[in-house]
């Protein structure tokens, strides 16, 4: 697993210019949760609004099944930018306390969990989605933090497909 | 037998049905291949197959989620009081099992006692149709954003008069194709205005409906008209497929394919749908205020005959939360025909009774319709509320249920059919109200003047004011030219006097 997760970050030129990041945030996905595919756009979005803010983006496919080429076939397919890796051990799923794709974990410069939870509210619930986002939780808590202030609220529900335990 | 004894003997059944493991094979896979696996499995709509252990192994946490939920699977009619056809709809012991199955570790049992997988029927589900037609081009789905609602015209060039037993859709991208309504246009109307955009198909509900052929709705199997039953499908239509689309986060072609399947002989009794109220609620007063959390429309129809209804359908939009229809018999009793406790507009489905209703003359059909125009409302398309009105677009609002059947007796198909036109004259009385209050007669000239834009002394249908349009053209365009000429003009001005001397009198 770690080698993976180092293998990645060395392969691909990190965004922050080997600064230590303001934050890192973990966005949980899966290749077939329809919610979580739905926020394609919106995590390109993330990714090049903040990537330039010194905040650090990992895309995490939390199936121990999933193989890399069909992560490689998921990106291309949603056109992601994002990096990528499998936790196949569920290792960043217990560091980050998620249970849902999509979900997202934010981590401060001491690699505390600051916020955890959904993106925004544009689901309500299943198969109860907003017109419009009034609630953009996700971008909400990077500002917090590129303010230097605590993200409020630190933690939401998330709503998609639930990240089945390994046995 | 004393009570004690009854004890004896049964407690170690209970004892052993407590303490028997739920198992896949033997108490989930029965469960998954009735309800889940017909549009969870490979080349249908669903986003993951759900065929076998490991496949619903690996989501069981979401199954279990989504089931109490009553998310999935999707079924919004209350069928305690109304037996339909194809219930999806799991009862409180199976989501029971479910849930202890996934307490217990999902124990996969003994394959020796799984049921048969059903035979599921791979490509038309009806065999081979007798006509299959194709959109002429891919429509784009862009990746994000609201939902999508868009007509697509696919010419028939049917030489002669047919019948229609069922339709079939083979969508090319299922998962953005939510659901899809059939309409007919003989007029021509939407050829004009497809493609007009520059995409294949076109915008709002404008064009002429001279027919309808029912629609689709993923997880609803096609199923052909009881009987010699069969819709109406005139020479010359064009089919006109309303689909509605979610965007899936990436951009997607859909190039629909359609199957029909026809009949030459034409049916011994003529399938009526009865709206209430008619014209999607256009003459029902929907004008709900912003904020309005709950806000009622109500039609009622009265059979003059004896009725023979098969299927029973809603339509509405964002706003609506419940839907009802009644049946109150000569006799003062009454029983729920439809009954939607929360109205999804995703799934629009087709209730089809699992034995046809009989309705005696006289009897009295009541629609209920409730909306919430609240900030409330996570799926209010408007944030804050505004002022919603009846109107086409899926941000207005529409309301009606659709109770589609035939006079028991087919001496009383014209007189069943007269009262429905009847019904749906209403449309008019109440474009009639919107005409005579803004005195409208007195200034019909100018007013005639002002939209004759190209001066040629007409109203084309372009020219009328679009809220009006269809309904002006239905009831004034006798020749069917899609415009109002002088003389049809002249109507309009004996129309508008007739109704305001009503007023007068």
């Amino acid at each position: 697993m770690k080698t993976l997760w180092l293998a990645l970050l060395l392969t691909c030129p990190s965004l922050t210019g080997g600064a230590e990041p303001h934050a890192k945030v973990m966005i949980f996905v899966a290749v077939d949760c329809p919610i979580a595919n739905s926020y394609a756009p919106e995590l390109n979005r993330l990714h090049e609004t903040y990537g330039g803010k010194m905040v650090e983006f990992l895309l995490v496919y939390p199936d121990p099944d999933l193989t890399g080429d069909e992560v490689k076939k998921h990106l291309a397919d949603y056109a992601l930018t994002l990096r990528a890796t499998i936790d196949r051990d569920h290792a960043l799923v217990k560091k980050s306390g998620v249970t849902t794709t999509p979900e997202v974990a934010v981590f401060d410069t001491s690699d505390a969990v600051v916020y955890r939870g959904r993106i925004d509210n544009r689901y309500a619930d299943y198969g109860e989605r907003r017109r419009t986002v009034t609630e953009p939780y996700l971008r909400d808590a990077l500002d917090a933090i590129l303010r230097g202030e605590k993200p409020a609220p630190a933690t939401t529900e998330a709503i998609g497909c639930l990240i089945e335990a390994i046995e | 037998m004393k009570p004690f004894l009854l004890l004896l003997v049964f407690a170690p059944l209970l004892a052993s049905a407590a303490d028997k493991a739920v198992t896949y094979h033997r108490d989930i896979a029965p469960i998954v291949y009735a309800n889940c696996t017909g549009c969870h499995r490979e080349g249908e709509a669903a986003p993951f197959p759900l065929t076998d252990y490991a496949e619903v192994s690996r989501k069981a946490l979401t199954i279990s989620r989504v089931v109490n939920d009553r998310y999935m699977p999707p079924w919004h009619a209350n069928d305690e009081v109304t037996d339909f056809l194809d219930v999806r709809r799991l009862s409180p012991e199976e989501i029971t099992l479910i849930d202890r199955w996934v307490a217990t570790g999902k124990p996969e049992g003994d394959p020796a006692e799984a049921p048969a997988m059903p035979a599921f029927t791979q490509g038309w589900q009806l065999g081979e149709p007798d006509l299959v037609v194709k959109m002429g081009a891919a429509y784009e789905v862009p990746a994000e954003g609201p939902d999508i609602y868009r007509n697509f015209v696919l010419p028939l060039d049917l030489p002669e008069d047919k019948w229609v037993k069922a339709i079939e859709l083979r969508p090319s991208a299922r998962n953005v194709v939510h659901h899809s309504l059939y309409f007919l246009d003989d007029s021509g109307t939407a050829r004009q205005l497809d493609g007009k955009d520059g995409e294949p198909g076109f915008n709002g509900m404008s064009f002429r409906q001279s027919g309808s052929l029912g629609g689709y709705v993923p997880g609803v199997s096609p199923r052909k008209l009881p009987g010699d039953l069969a819709r109406p499908l005139p020479k010359g239509s064009d089919l006109v497929l309303s689909t509605h689309f979610h965007p899936s986060g990436k951009p997607e072609l859909e190039q629909t394919t359609v199957g029909i399947y026809l009949t030459d002989t034409p049916p011994s009794r003529k399938l009526e749908e009865l709206q209430v109220p008619p014209g999607f609620g256009r003459s029902a007063g929907i004008d709900i205020p912003a904020g309005e959390a709950n806000f009622t429309i109500r039609d009622k129809f009265k059979l003059p005959v004896d009725v023979e209804a098969y299927s029973v359908s809603g339509h509405a939009h964002y706003l609506c939360t419940t839907m009802k229809m009644t049946a109150t018999f000569p006799d003062g009793s009454s029983r729920l025909l439809l009954d939607i406790p929360d109205w999804d507009l995703d799934w629009q489905d087709t209730y089809f009774f699992a034995e046809p209703v009989v309705l005696p003359a006289e009897t009295m059909i009541e629609s209920v319709i409730t909306y919430d125009n609240s900030a409330g409302n996570p799926e209010n398309p408007h944030t804050p509320p505004r002022r919603v009105k009846w109107g086409r677009e899926s941000t207005d609002e529409m309301g009606s249920i659709t109770l589609v059947g035939v006079a028991l007796d087919a001496a009383d198909d014209q007189r069943l059919n007269l009262s429905n036109k009847a019904q749906r004259a209403k449309i008019f009385t109440q474009l009639g109200q919107e005409l005579r209050s803004g005195g409208v007669l007195e200034k019909l000239p100018a007013i005639v003047k002002k939209l004759d834009a190209n001066g040629d002394g007409s109203l084309e249908e372009s020219e009328l004011p679009q809220r009006m349009r269809a309904a002006l053209l239905l009831r004034l365009d006798e020749d069917g030219d899609r415009a109002l000429n002088p003389s049809e003009l002249e109507s309009l001005k004996d129309w508008l006097a007739n109704l305001k001397a009503e007023r007068d009198a």
